[in-house]
């Protein structure tokens, strides 16, 4: 299957970006088995920005993980991008996780000795379809889109919480990912930093990304038209 | 805003750079068991792959032996000073001396090569009496060449083409000499001459003439032609060996007889006397099957302590690597986030060893080659091995090099690899590890600490006990040789068979038919009684049972008094017969039968005793069999005189007892006073200069290695504990108590492993023993193995757990 080029191509027609069938998800420690992720259903299609509210322990975040194809299924079926997730091989999850998935996450999660810029292009690095020339406009545009340009060659450990936040964002969208996945993107930030956030990832949505976040925050999750409730396990959509 | 970002190989690199500079300690251990392993293993292939080989000529496989010589050969080996032929040639009756003989000088070779080894020296009436080309007389005119036998080429010029005749020049004490030739090795052996004539006496008028042939009867002056007298000191005791063409037929036991001769051996043909005067190259020698499972024996020890090595550096890598996986956990979990595939961490793992597989790999090759000069330059190793076989061989070293640099990638990789399937980024899950990963944790930290106490008790040992073994058999006797020669040899013979000197100096005094350090022995075959098809030549001494104990010649089995119909062997004996019945347990040759047949007669023996190999020749290392008999056993035609042996301080009373004895009983006589007798016991050098040596060397960067991975091992513990430990900090916990806590948490694990170390030492006895010569089970030195190896990781765990507690404690929750 040629990811690449089909990704490429799909681009260009609107489609279901997420589609989840009757996925479940367990975990088993020792002789105990626990349900994180009880035959959750859910459509993202492009242009979408979704939210998935639930408290700690509902199993959220083990969905997001399941979406970002960082956890595997337990069952059903889920295709991203209309690719069959659960047929594929570590090798075009990879690619699939670097060209159409962006990731943020509520710490962060920059590598403390890369500087920003080698941060925001770690992704890009993971992209056989680019030539390294293109590095510096890309990583530039990307900075400039979410403001933190004149910190390019600052360390994350220099950066307050806000900026790591808006550098995680730039890295997310370097490769024009398909998704956006965001994990509690402001549970670390404080008011006018998660106003600044939600700001940012609003704008995305209006020139196109798509975007899913999952939140505990209900003032969070209320500011997306297309909200959805986790509780233990169980996923269902809220008609707001 | 200046942006610069470099391509991936150079950003891969400046992480790698930047990685190592925090981590210059791991930097340096993986660097360091690198470069061990990739040196152990080319010298474990290379020895191996010479002591593997089932050629019957290994020793010679490189360059076959060339036994005689050049056309046109214009020179031959010339005595060079110190030489004592000038004495011979003032005896009355003998126009010529051939000066065939054995002189131990410092040979240099090259710039780098130097070795003590025999030089032969020959001239032309030996060269006439062996039939050896008419034209070699000559060479006797150039007093600047030499010949050397075919061992010495193989081990020093084996790097010449003998066939381009290159002019090869070596240094005996800085004067330079010409190779004109090669002789085989039989020549520096006397019982391989067409025959040997021996005496022991330093007075020449002892020897009479042999008997003629009626074909020498009607030519007198052809028979003064045809006998050769040599002489070779050695410490002071002098010996002439007479070499004489008989013809055969002649009976030897007459000859004795007519001549008064004390010995006489008769040796196979001349093997090297060719007509055809050109090259001529034979087979190589046949490795005796004893030297052959020696060196196998070795082999094996070296290779059991190279495992020891091997499982140590894999679980100190692997458990290095399982630290660094708690630290670089999150970074590999968001690489595997935005898309790394498992062929790009491992491509990004492998250019950050770049460093580490530079330095490890440039010091392995220093170690290799070093390892391969000592092995080189063992006396040893180079009995048996060539030294060209034991060269730097690149042709080897570079495959090895690059088969565990990617090894070490792997090995490297692994464990980030696996990890990255069950990464979560949940940050209260970050640092957590999963269970195969603390279970390889846990048995890698138990591995390291049974690697430890070995090592350290590995390391006491060689320290202790074989320096101990080693001062045990390296030492002057404290005793004085007395030569007693009479005409009256058979009352003095008698008088001392009845044991006058015993009683007036019990335990003190030893005698002997032959002296104990440079004796002039006869050779009997001797065989298994019904097996004499198997009939070993062994030396023969005839000695009173108190030699042993004076001479410090340890018994191994049985007794060393001895009866009329008993006789003791050597352990190089006993094991021949041992290997022939299959018995594995030497108590158990205790009363065999021997069938003991010299040239005089045939006799019946029981083994009384076995003692341990002792060199009797002075400048000859090798093994070989010696059969001691009883002293009253000496036949009388053979009794001429006696050596005693007596322990100091008692010399000059017993010099005076001596003489004033001999002047009552033995008529004319001479007694010389010989200088003390030193013993020096080859292996036991060998055991000095290299296996302690290396053993010191390969258990001491083990345990140095080990160590750094304990500390290694208590810093990873703590970074798992940390968050326990916060909360414990917390709540009122005392950071001093917690440290020491720390120290004494592995007090169980540690005497956990100690079955397991207990188990290796069991096992390693196998191996180790037998080669190196020590007691491997050491009750004493186990006890001091595992006091030191438990002080060490709990004073490592304290001070570990100290530092580590004396961060600020709210930067632990």
């Amino acid at each position: 299957m040629d990811l690449e080029r089909q990704s490429v191509m799909q681009k260009s027609v609107p489609r279901t970006l997420i589609n989840l069938q009757n996925v479940s998800k367990n975990f088993v420690s020792g002789k105990v088995s626990y349900h994180a992720v009880r035959n959750a259903n859910l459509q993202i299609t492009e242009g979408d920005m979704a939210s998935i509210r639930g408290t700690s322990g509902s199993g959220k975040t083990t969905l997001l993980c399941i979406i970002g194809l960082l956890e595997s299924l337990s069952g059903g079926q889920y295709d991203l991008c209309d690719f069959p997730t659960t047929q594929l091989k570590e090798k075009q999850l990879s690619i699939l996780r670097n060209k159409n998935i962006g990731w943020i996450f509520q710490n962060f999660n920059l590598i403390n000795d890369l500087t920003v810029a080698q941060n925001v292009c770690a992704p890009l690095r993971y992209n056989k379809s680019l030539s390294s020339k293109a590095y510096t406009a890309l990583v530039t545009d990307a900075l400039t889109e979410v403001g933190m340009l004149e910190k390019a060659n600052a360390f994350p450990s220099q950066l307050s919480g806000g900026q790591q936040q808006r550098v995680a964002i730039a890295r997310a969208i370097i490769n024009k990912p398909d998704i956006i996945l965001a994990d509690e993107p402001t549970g670390n930030l404080d008011k006018e930093n998660s106003a600044k956030v939600m700001s940012l990832l609003q704008r995305l949505n209006q020139s196109g990304a798509t975007i899913l976040v999952v939140t505990h925050d209900l003032d969070i999750a209320n500011m997306f038209p297309i909200q959805y409730q986790m509780d233990d396990g169980t996923l269902s959509r809220l008609h707001v | 805003m200046n942006l610069t970002l470099h391509t991936n190989s150079v950003h891969d690199l400046k992480g790698a750079a930047r990685r190592w500079r925090h981590a210059k300690f791991q930097f340096l251990v993986i660097a360091l068991s690198v470069s061990l392993l990739t040196a152990l293993i080319s010298v474990l292939l290379q020895v191996g792959v010479v002591v593997g080989s089932d050629r019957p000529d290994f020793v010679g496989s490189k360059a076959k032996l060339v036994t005689l010589v050049r056309t046109n050969m214009s020179n031959i080996v010339k005595p060079v000073k110190g030489y004592h032929a000038e004495k011979l040639e003032k005896v009355e009756g003998v126009s010529k001396v051939a000066k065939l003989g054995v002189e131990r000088s410092q040979i240099k070779v090259g710039k780098t090569l130097s070795d003590e080894v025999n030089i032969g020296f020959l001239n032309e009436t030996l060269i006439e009496l062996l039939t050896l080309p008419s034209d070699l007389k000559s060479l006797e005119t150039n007093t600047q060449s030499v010949f050397v036998t075919a061992g010495f080429w193989q081990k020093y010029l084996s790097d010449f083409n003998v066939d381009e005749k290159p002019q090869i020049t070596i240094y005996d004490t800085k004067t330079p000499y010409i190779v004109a030739g090669i002789v085989p090795d039989s020549m520096s052996r006397w019982s391989t001459l067409e025959i040997g004539v021996y005496a022991h006496d330093s007075q020449l008028e002892h020897f009479a003439p042999f008997r003629l042939t009626e074909r020498e009867k009607a030519d007198p002056q052809k028979l003064q032609n045809n006998i050769v007298y040599t002489r070779n000191y050695l410490r002071g005791a002098p010996q002439y060996y007479v070499f004489a063409k008989i013809e055969p037929g002649i009976s030897i036991p007459d000859l004795m007889g007519a001549y008064g001769l004390v010995d006489l051996d008769v040796g196979n043909t001349v093997e090297f006397v060719e007509e055809q005067h050109k090259l001529l190259i034979t087979e190589g020698v046949e490795l005796n099957p004893i030297t052959k499972n020696k060196i196998l024996a070795q082999w094996q020890a070296l290779l059991f302590l190279s495992s020891i090595l091997l499982l140590a550096i894999v679980s100190s890598l692997l458990y290095s690597q399982i630290g660094q996986l708690i630290q670089r956990k999150k970074e590999l979990t968001i690489k595997r986030a935005i898309g790394a595939k498992k062929a790009d961490l491992f491509k990004e793992c492998s250019l950050e060893l770049l460093p580490n597989l530079i330095v490890s790999q440039v010091v392995s090759f220093g170690l290799y080659s070093f390892a391969l000069t000592q092995m080189s330059n063992s006396e040893t190793l180079t009995t048996y091995f060539q030294t060209e076989a034991l060269a730097v061989d690149l042709a080897l070293f570079i495959p090895v090099s690059l088969l565990v640099c990617l090894l070490l990638c792997a090995v490297f990789s692994l464990p980030y690899l696996s990890a990255m399937r069950r990464m979560t980024l949940s940050s209260s899950k970050s640092d957590s590890l999963t269970s195969s990963q603390l279970r390889v944790l846990k048995y890698s930290a138990f591995l390291q600490k049974v690697m430890l106490v070995t090592s350290v008790f590995l390391m006491t040992l060689t320290v202790h006990e074989i320096k101990k073994v080693a001062d045990a058999n390296t030492y002057s006797l404290d005793v004085i040789e007395f030569q007693v020669l009479s005409e009256n040899y058979v009352a003095l013979s008698e008088n001392f068979k009845a044991g006058n000197f015993d009683n007036r100096f019990a335990n003190k005094t030893a005698i002997s038919f032959d002296s104990f350090v440079n004796p002039v022995a006869m050779r009997d075959t001797v065989s298994i009684e019904g097996q004499t098809k198997n009939a070993v030549e062994a030396t023969s001494l005839h000695v009173s049972g108190n030699l042993f104990a004076l001479a410090n010649i340890k018994l191994l089995a049985g007794k060393s008094e001895m009866s009329r119909d008993e006789a003791v062997v050597n352990q190089h004996l006993a094991l021949r017969f041992a290997k022939q019945l299959e018995l594995t347990n030497l108590d158990d040759l205790l009363g065999l039968k021997l069938v003991v047949g010299g040239f005089m007669n045939t006799k019946v023996v029981e083994i009384a005793g076995i003692v341990e190999n002792v060199p009797h020749y002075g400048f000859s290392n090798r093994e070989r069999p010696m059969l001691y008999k009883p002293f009253s056993t000496i036949p009388t035609l053979l009794e001429r005189g006696f050596f005693a042996l007596i322990q100091q301080p008692h010399a000059d009373d017993f010099e005076q007892f001596l003489t004033s004895w001999a002047d009552e009983n033995a008529g004319s006589y001479s007694i010389e006073r010989e200088s003390l007798v030193s013993r020096q016991l080859f292996n036991m050098e060998y055991l000095e200069n290299t296996t302690r040596r290396s053993a010191l060397l390969v258990s001491g960067i083990l345990a140095l290695l080990l160590l750094f991975n304990i500390f290694h091992i208590s810093r990873t513990n703590l970074q798992l504990e940390e968050k326990r430990l916060g909360a414990l900090l917390a709540i009122g916990a005392n950071k001093k108590a917690l440290s020491i806590q720390n120290g004494l948490a592995q007090v169980v694990p540690f005497f956990v492993t100690l079955p397991v170390v207990l188990l290796g030492v069991v096992i390693s006895r196998r191996f180790l023993e037998d080669n190196l010569q020590v007691n491997i089970v050491n009750g004493q030195h186990f006890l001091i193995a595992v006091a030191v190896t438990f002080s060490l990781i709990t004073l490592i765990n304290i001070l570990c757990a100290k530092h580590f507690l004396s961060r600020p404690i709210s930067r632990m929750l």
